[in-house]
């Protein structure tokens, strides 16, 4: 939680200094954002190539596991598909590119701030934060009513590293490895499920 | 989407590659994190400095709450599913 608080902290603070200096005149008319985008999407697959564990878990790889990205991603578009209705300020496409930031709040937010707009940018980064922090509180609970598996796929791309304690002590060690997995899969879904969404 | 494909493999062929070199991941690892700090401040100040999306924010929270609420029940409920159909003992 204290990644997601630390984010928001950022977030807040460029808000300050958009809102009450010209900071943003500074930066006007340099595209930072794709280049940086791309850096940081670079980065983020050394991250994961270099993460032992990404290979070890193709090792150990039980196809039933993969029921469990399966349900996240069919639960996700299910829940979003409904609410979407009721929501007039953006399409179903914007926001189905919103819930497939599945929990990776920073990556999913600056993609789509730099592939649509800067309003469904905010809306991504404060879903996707809620998303892991719903989860972070509510995992003890969501695994006694609706079992074990609950609490990973409400967790997202997050169940591989900042809900993954406590899912293993909601859900019991047993699942700590299809957390992990679980979450493997999404992290690196994420930012090819937005982008192909954007671009529909 | 292509762009994306390419980028990300590069990377994370590099990143098996680099992988015995302990230092530049944990390297790697830190920049990400400013990297994500820079971007996220950066994010914050165009919302800033944009009256309109300003003067929507709540509105925007609004919906998100309602997206993320409706993102985690969805999942939940479908996992729900899946485990009392293929998990439980």
């Amino acid at each position: 939680m204290r990644g997601s608080i630390t984010i928001l902290m950022f977030f807040t603070l460029g808000l300050m200094v958009g809102r009450f200096t010209s900071f943003e005149q500074l930066l006007y008319g340099i595209d930072y954002s794709s280049w940086a985008l791309y850096l940081l999407m670079f980065l983020v697959g050394i991250s994961i190539g270099a993460d032992s564990r990404a290979l070890e878990m193709l090792r150990t790889m039980n196809l039933k596991i993969l029921l469990i990205p399966i349900s996240t991603i069919l639960g996700t578009t299910l829940g979003v598909l409904l609410v979407s209705v009721a929501i007039k300020q953006f399409s179903l496409k914007e926001l189905m590119a919103v819930g497939a930031g599945f929990g990776y709040y920073s990556l999913s937010s600056i993609i789509i701030k730099n592939m649509h707009s800067d309003a469904l940018g905010v809306v991504a980064l404060l879903t996707n934060v809620i998303r892991e922090i719903t989860t972070l509180l509510l995992a003890p609970h969501i695994a006694v009513y609706f079992g074990k598996i609950s609490p990973i796929c409400a967790g997202g791309a997050t169940s591989m590293d900042t809900t993954l304690p406590i899912i293993s002590v909601s859900s019991g060690k047993e699942y700590a490895i299809p957390s992990l997995v679980h979450g493997i899969i999404l992290t690196i879904a994420v930012p090819f499920v937005v982008t192909l969404i954007l671009s529909l | 989407m292509l762009a994306v494909a390419i980028i990300m493999g590069a990377g994370m062929l590099l990143g098996f590659l680099l992988k015995a070199k302990k230092k530049t991941v944990v390297v790697n690892e830190r920049l990400i994190g400013y990297a994500i700090y820079l971007l996220l401040f950066l994010l914050g100040v165009s919302i800033g400095s944009n009256q309109e999306i300003m003067n929507a924010l709540s509105t925007l929270g609004l919906v998100a709450l309602v997206v993320a609420v409706a993102a985690v029940l969805g999942s939940i409920v479908v996992g729900w599913i899946t485990y009392s159909l293929f998990f439980k003992k």
